[in-house]
């Protein structure tokens, strides 16, 4: 190579500022582990005696894939901020790829390609949307990977919102809110596997213990209903805040026994991990209860099941108060942890309630935990934010920090939860209109409250929707272009949106 | 008493003018014009040169003295100076000066080899608080830089019975870390025994923690009367001192800084407290935050100058008692001359302290109550006494009675089984007749 052909190169390679090579390194290694967990439907699928090559097929794809891109690209450039921003991205693309190949190869399972990739994009972001009206009609083996998919995507959830965004100060998320004060924060490689040892463990934890007590109930007859598999599937959709049921009718099928248990993992599972993991495992309970976060999750919940009680014995919709309570409080807790279950057929219920459940998808559950949407922790600053404002008019000289648990949250934190929210609301809107007009064109008539509850289902990882078959039917009757957009509603909200936002800015691209 | 001292300032002066009858002294200095100054007014021996350099120590002959004082206005240069003097004379008792509180807080957990010392921003906290802290409470002091204090309360005349008021003391639930001392009946004094009562219209004198005056505080009176509101000029490190005492006695306290960054600071240290920042010289700031409202002014500001005029404008505006952290030795006069209701000096009250602890560093601070009928007395008990070792309840009573104990530099709340332990400190309430005879005893 003559000098200044060299030069050329060398010049050329700067002229962007990501190192994709490193991205797609780091995005192999990523996809060599994540198809291997394919492994597990497999030898569900050998089982039952059905087919495990629809899971074996994505499988070797993904191993192939995974190891060219690896070796290809080993040793090529930094992995750094910018990168782990595109790395995040493509590998919840592939992810979701990958994890729709099953659907479409099955033997009853789902033909049309849109279809596929809504269903599994539902699946690893943790949202009870689907285009199936009866999920138990699947083979049991894609079953069992409909729910796995659900708990994997959890376990993407805790690395991403404990070790990746708040190190990328996505949406206000700093270090420090996420760590104990004077533990140092950690390089990144080292910090996703402290977060995977320690909070991945107690996932794996709870999963366990939800899925032993729930076939416990099977076992024992507490819900005659319930059988071992279903207690599984429940357990792995329970604790990731994902919400799907292998039954038709979410958990109204099941006993009030399954759907208490049901209850109390969600609400776990909506609570913030790390102060859960010191409760727990090192027996500080008082940071947890002391957690003004956590006493705000449980206020709303509260009133959340109160005004949805109310609404119900207001509209004369249930027979007695208890059950109203009930219903409120499973309801409340389900939308408000974006877990999605329903006991009751919501489609019926009286608009005010309806209302409610989509106020609460819109909150989500708290900051680090698994649920979605915007979080109990931005709600919580940028309350105390716009109390500040109006102190600050009365007193402009008063220097006025934001407290969270006494601490100081940091102005550039305040600065990026207000962002975040506003691109949220922003997103949200343009989910809806999207949806508006392609029930227009498609001569759909699509009121705009199903429109934004079926957005909000998407953007928040919540579900189900309200849209055109209510919250048991399906999403079947949407146009393509409609999945499409859901699918991407659901990725952006779960990966919390600056990180795929980011990658169109042009600053990002610059070296 | 040979006392050697390093520092020749305000503090070093007045030390030197009280202390000099009685003992011969022997002032460091690195200003030549100050020492001489020394020389024509007292004629006392002075040495120039640095107090934290050793052969200027040794020179001076600091391995005679039997007491060593560092008064400089610069605390490192006081630390080290008398961990030199530790080595160089370990006979000698030492006594630092430091501003900052931190030194002080270390020095407690004993990490300081020194023997006494004194914080001037601390000292005008606690001064401030005598003079307005609890403002429930007819009379207040504080003992042990404020770890232990008295408050003398007035139970209201018409106040209802409670879980403490009207109830045998041993029933009744007065705050944990806290004794009541004495009641006061129709100008009699009662002692509180368990089977004694506390009544509406009764004086109580009560000592204890901080928190548990507080709670006191909210026994015997209602929110109002309870919560002070002081507006503090000036964010530095005397004013942080001053709000962070009234504030752990429940007063509401807004602080004036005029530097943002130093304001941003304040605000972290002290959540509780609302931090303004503005320059207190603005009429029209004053009128919109309502300053005038406060009940009590407090300021301090770097400059004398810029306080004076920052207090008279606030009296203008309204504010009932001023209170003034002078620099300048002449400026109390000045200030009080003017109209400014109480001007105190840090370093006159640190050189206050350094030689009451010079003159008897066993007894360090006593506190009159109803006139001078009752006294209390911060008394370290004597290494061979023989009440070490006996239980408080078997103490010779005679009207006397221990509120607190400070061990290991930590205050103590005692029970009846508690017991006294060699180089404890006391805080003991008695009747002024018999305060000498104790002193002895103890």
């Amino acid at each position: 190579m003559t000098a200044r052909r060299r030069f050329q190169r060398a010049v050329k390679r700067r002229s962007i500022g990501v190192s994709v090579r490193a991205s797609l390194h780091a995005l192999g290694r990523v996809l060599e582990v994540a198809s291997l967990t394919l492994a597990l439907p497999a030898l569900v699928a050998a089982g039952y005696l059905e087919n495990p090559f629809p899971f074996l097929v994505p499988l070797a794809i993904g191993l192939a894939i995974g190891f060219i891109l690896e070796r290809t690209n080993r040793g090529r450039g930094r992995l750094g901020t910018r990168e782990v921003f595109l790395v995040i991205v493509l590998a919840w693309l592939a992810g979701a790829l990958l994890g729709s190949v099953p659907y479409l190869l099955a033997a009853h399972g789902l033909g049309h390609w849109p279809d596929a990739f809504m269903e599994s994009m539902a699946g690893l972001t943790g949202t009870n949307i689907s285009v199936l009206s009866d999920p138990s009609k699947l083979p049991r083996s894609l079953l069992f990977w409909r729910q796995f998919s659900q708990w994997l995507g959890g376990l993407g959830v805790i690395v991403l919102t404990l070790a990746l965004l708040p190190r990328l100060r996505v949406g206000g998320r700093e270090p420090t809110i996420a760590e104990p004060p004077g533990q140092e924060v950690e390089r990144l490689s080292r910090g996703v596997k402290i977060v995977i040892r320690r909070f991945g463990f107690l996932y794996i934890g709870l999963t366990v213990v939800a899925a032993l007590t729930l076939v416990g109930l099977a076992l024992f007859d507490i819900d005659d209903r319930l059988n071992v598999f279903d207690a599984i599937g429940l357990a792995l959709s329970t604790v990731s805040t994902g919400g799907f049921s292998t039954h038709a009718g979410s958990l109204a099928d099941f006993s009030v026994a399954t759907q208490w248990v049901v209850f109390a993992f969600m609400a776990l599972a909506g609570a913030n991990i790390v102060l859960l993991f010191r409760g727990l495992m090192r027996r500080e309970v008082r940071p947890l209860v002391r957690d003004g976060e956590t006493r705000l999750y449980v206020v709303i919940a509260l009133l959340g099941a109160g005004g949805i009680a109310a609404a119900l014995t207001a509209a004369g919709h249930m027979t007695s108060g208890w059950h109203s309570i009930r219903e409120g409080l499973f309801q409340s807790v389900s939308f408000l942890t974006t877990s999605g279950f329903t006991i009751d057929n919501i489609s019926a219920w009286p608009l005010a309630a309806t209302a409610i459940l989509v106020g609460l998808a819109l909150i989500g559950g708290c900051a680090f935990s698994l649920s979605g949407s915007q979080k109990i922790l931005r709600v919580l600053i940028i309350g105390k934010l716009l109390r500040r404002e109006l102190t600050q008019t009365v007193h402009p000289e008063a220097v006025l920090h934001i407290r969270v648990n006494r601490r100081r949250i940091d102005e550039r934190a305040v600065r990026g939860a207000v962002a975040f929210v506003l691109v949220f609301f922003g997103l949200l809107a343009l989910g809806v209109l999207a949806l508006e007009l392609d029930a227009a064109r498609m001569d759909f008539t699509l009121n705009v409250f199903p429109a934004l509850a079926d957005a909000t289902a998407a953007l928040s990882n919540g579900g189900p929707g309200l849209g055109f078959a209510g919250p048991l039917g399906s999403f079947a009757p949407f146009s393509d272009v409609s999945k499409l957009t859901l699918s991407a509603l659901m990725l952006l909200g779960r990966l919390e949106i600056i990180p795929i936002a980011v990658l169109f800015s042009r600053s990002y691209w610059r070296p | 008493m040979k006392i050697f001292m390093v520092g020749a300032g305000q503090v070093g002066t007045t030390i030197l003018e009280a202390l000099r009858g009685e003992h011969e002294f022997r002032v460091v200095d690195r200003d030549h014009e100050r020492l001489a100054e020394l020389v024509q007014n007292y004629g006392v021996t002075t040495v120039e040169g640095d107090g934290t350099s050793r052969r200027v120590l040794e020179q001076g002959g600091v391995d005679e003295a039997n007491l060593f004082i560092s008064c400089t206005s610069h605390d490192e240069a006081n630390l080290i100076a008398c961990l030199l003097t530790r080595r160089l004379a370990p006979n000698a008792k030492t006594i630092a000066r430091v501003s900052n509180e931190e030194y002080l807080e270390v020095w407690r957990d004993r990490f300081l080899d020194v023997d006494f010392v004194v914080s001037s921003e601390l000292e005008a906290a606690l001064a401030v608080s005598r003079i307005i802290g609890i403002p429930a409470a007819r009379q207040t002091d504080v003992f042990a830089d404020g770890q232990v204090q008295m408050v003398e309360f007035e139970v209201p005349g018409g106040i209802a019975s409670g879980a403490v008021i009207g109830k045998r003391l041993r029933e009744s639930a007065v705050p944990y870390d806290s004794r009541v001392v004495s009641i006061i009946r129709a100008g009699k004094r009662i002692v509180p025994r368990g089977s004694e009562r506390i009544e509406a219209g009764d004086r109580v004198v009560v000592i204890g923690s901080p928190k548990a005056i507080n709670l006191w505080s909210a026994i015997v009176a209602s929110g109002e009367q309870r919560t002070g509101d002081v507006v503090v000029f000036g964010g530095g490190r005397t004013g942080v001192a001053i709000a962070r005492v009234l504030l752990s006695q429940g007063s509401r306290v807004r602080i004036i800084e005029a530097d943002a960054r130093r304001a941003d600071r304040i605000a972290e240290l002290l959540p509780r407290a609302r931090v303004l920042v503005a320059t207190g010289m603005n009429p029209d700031f004053l009128d919109r935050e309502q300053i005038g409202r406060a009940e009590v002014a407090v300021f301090a500001m770097r400059e004398d100058t810029k306080i004076h005029y920052a207090a008279t404008l606030a009296k203008l505006h309204g504010v009932p008692f001023t209170i003034a952290i002078v620099h300048d030795e002449v400026s109390i006069e000045v200030f009080e001359k003017s109209g400014i209701d109480v001007a105190l000096n840090p370093r006159l009250i640190t050189s206050e302290e350094i030689v009451r602890f010079a003159h008897d560093p066993r007894t360090r601070q006593v506190s009159m109550l109803e006139r001078d009928r009752f006294e209390i007395l911060d008394v370290t008990v004597r290494e061979d006494n023989e009440l070490i070792g006996k239980p408080l309840s078997e103490l010779p009573a005679k009207g006397t009675i221990i509120g607190a104990i400070i061990r290991n530099d930590r205050a103590i709340f005692p029970h009846g089984h508690d017991r006294i332990q060699r180089g404890d400190r006391v805080i003991v309430f008695t009747e002024s007749k018999h305060a000498g005879e104790l002193e002895r005893e103890l």
